[in-house]
């Protein structure tokens, strides 16, 4: 009896620190024990959100049957059209990479990687987080990986014609499919160059403005040439992102000034994004050609 | 063998259906609807399960920073057993109560915690609530109609009902 009260303490202590290293192990493993049942829901849904999206793309197809001859064929024409317009754009391009590519070993500079884009469908959305993220039909099969720039089709700044515009970066990647968080939310950093100022920023951070997102570029320099309107691209200083995709136009903040000034330090502008969030279906990823 | 199928294709179902309608901007709490029906009609351990399941597909599918949604739907689960324990589970009308309570409970929350708002809080919550009350109405008439509708489909397969739960209950006891 005395013996078994002697060793009670030990037993509760090592007990205790049994329940102790378990909590840890749960604290330590929360991250990838995330991590992998993320992945594994993402794709066990995935033939099942994407059945619903081609059912619907099919449905689209078919109500083009319901319009008139005359219309679809004028539209076939427009379409060849532009295709024959973008192959000899994309010849002319094939060549310059070439040229660009030899002048760069001329000169012993890096050759900078290509960007192959990824054609992806929306499959799922959160009404919680509408404007934040989204997830997409696409994934590590496709080549995809986690940061990768998200574009979508918008009208170019003068409004001739349609230029791919940042939407977000990958967050995470499970085979099928990616979760992209969008300029609106805080997870998004990007690094912007306003060439009209010719100076770069850090696109950052959350925040309606009359009920639009209206994210933050912060640590721009202290100048109070900042305009409304200001066009504002990515800078290609990462490699993950392709320079001069158009982000935004700068905007007036809520107390009227373009730009304003942080601790003495750097001043911090609202940036109205390029893309419309109401309404993203279709999106491109942006990824790295030779992965 | 039957009892777990039966729960799994209903967690299943409630999922994939608030998804689809999710990424309509519809917001209907299936789940959470699937959860308290469970609960009451199979027992806490069927609605554990779907409210770990469902839950977790949702947080996971629609990348959720904060994967709220288990230890909320496993509130609902114990809100379905004290109204089991407390309130009348046989009248379809009264069923409206906890069905509006629904999307306050597991979707406020989430909403309020995944959306950006800079400094704006206060309205963002307003927001929430505003939208959630209209996700309440549809959530009232729902859950009695999903209880009388899967009610059906339990009787075939000869699973516990959830108009019988009350009864079973002082049966056992």
């Amino acid at each position: 009896m005395q013996s078994g009260s002697r060793m009670s303490p030990g037993m509760v202590g090592m007990a205790l620190l049994g329940v102790l290293a378990l909590a840890l192990l749960g604290v330590m493993a929360y991250g990838s024990l995330r991590r992998v049942a993320a992945r594994l829901s993402c794709d066990f849904y995935y033939p099942y959100l994407r059945l619903v999206s081609k059912t619907e793309s099919s449905f689209a197809s078919e109500a083009l049957m319901l319009r008139d001859k005359l219309t679809l064929a004028k539209a076939v024409d427009r379409l060849q059209a532009d295709n024959a317009e973008l192959s000899s754009k994309v010849t002319q391009l094939a060549l310059l990479e070439k040229e660009n590519a030899r002048l760069r070993e001329l000169l012993a500079m890096p050759v900078r990687g290509a960007f192959k884009p990824v054609y992806a469908e929306v499959i799922a959305r959160d009404p919680a987080s509408w404007y934040e993220r989204f997830t997409i039909g696409k994934g590590q099969a496709d080549g995809l990986a986690e940061g990768d720039l998200v574009v979508c089709s918008v009208l170019s700044p003068d409004g001739s014609k349609f230029v791919p515009a940042a939407v977000g970066r990958l967050k995470s990647v499970s085979r099928h499919t990616a979760s992209v968080s969008t300029l609106a939310s805080d997870e998004c950093k990007l690094s912007v160059a306003l060439p009209d100022s010719g100076v770069a920023g850090l696109l950052q951070g959350s925040g309606l403005l009359a009920g639009v997102p209206a994210p933050s570029v912060k640590f721009l320099p202290l100048r109070p040439a900042y305009r409304a309107g200001e066009l504002v691209f990515t800078s290609g200083v990462s490699d993950m992102t392709p320079p001069s995709i158009w982000v935004g136009r700068l905007c007036a903040g809520p107390g009227g000034a373009v730009a304003e000034e942080r601790d003495h330090i750097y001043a911090e502008a609202r940036l109205l994004p390029a893309i419309d969030f109401e309404s993203i279906r279709f999106v491109s990823v942006f990824t790295r050609a030779k992965r | 063998m039957t009892w777990a199928a039966y729960v799994f294709a209903l967690s299943f179902l409630a999922a994939l259906g608030e998804l689809v309608l999710d990424s309509y901007g519809v917001s209907l709490p299936f789940v959470a609807i699937a959860c308290f029906y469970l609960t009451v009609a199979l027992g806490i351990g069927a609605g554990g399960f779907c409210a770990v399941f469902g839950g977790a597909s949702l947080d996971f599918v629609l990348g959720r920073e904060h994967p709220l949604s288990v230890p909320l739907l496993l509130v609902v689960a114990g809100l379905a057993l004290l109204w089991l324990y407390k309130f009348e589970s046989k009248s379809m009308l009264f069923l409206c109560v906890p069905g509006a309570a629904l999307p306050f409970i597991v979707w406020v929350p989430v909403a309020f915690l995944e959306r950006s708002y800079g400094s704006g809080w206060l309205p963002g919550l307003l927001l929430q609530f505003s939208d959630a009350a209209v996700a309440s109405v549809c959530s009232a008439l729902l859950l009695p109609g999903m209880a009388l509708l899967v009610d059906g489909l339990g009787q075939r397969l000869e699973m516990g009902l959830f108009t019988e739960a009350k009864d079973r209950l002082a049966r056992d006891t």
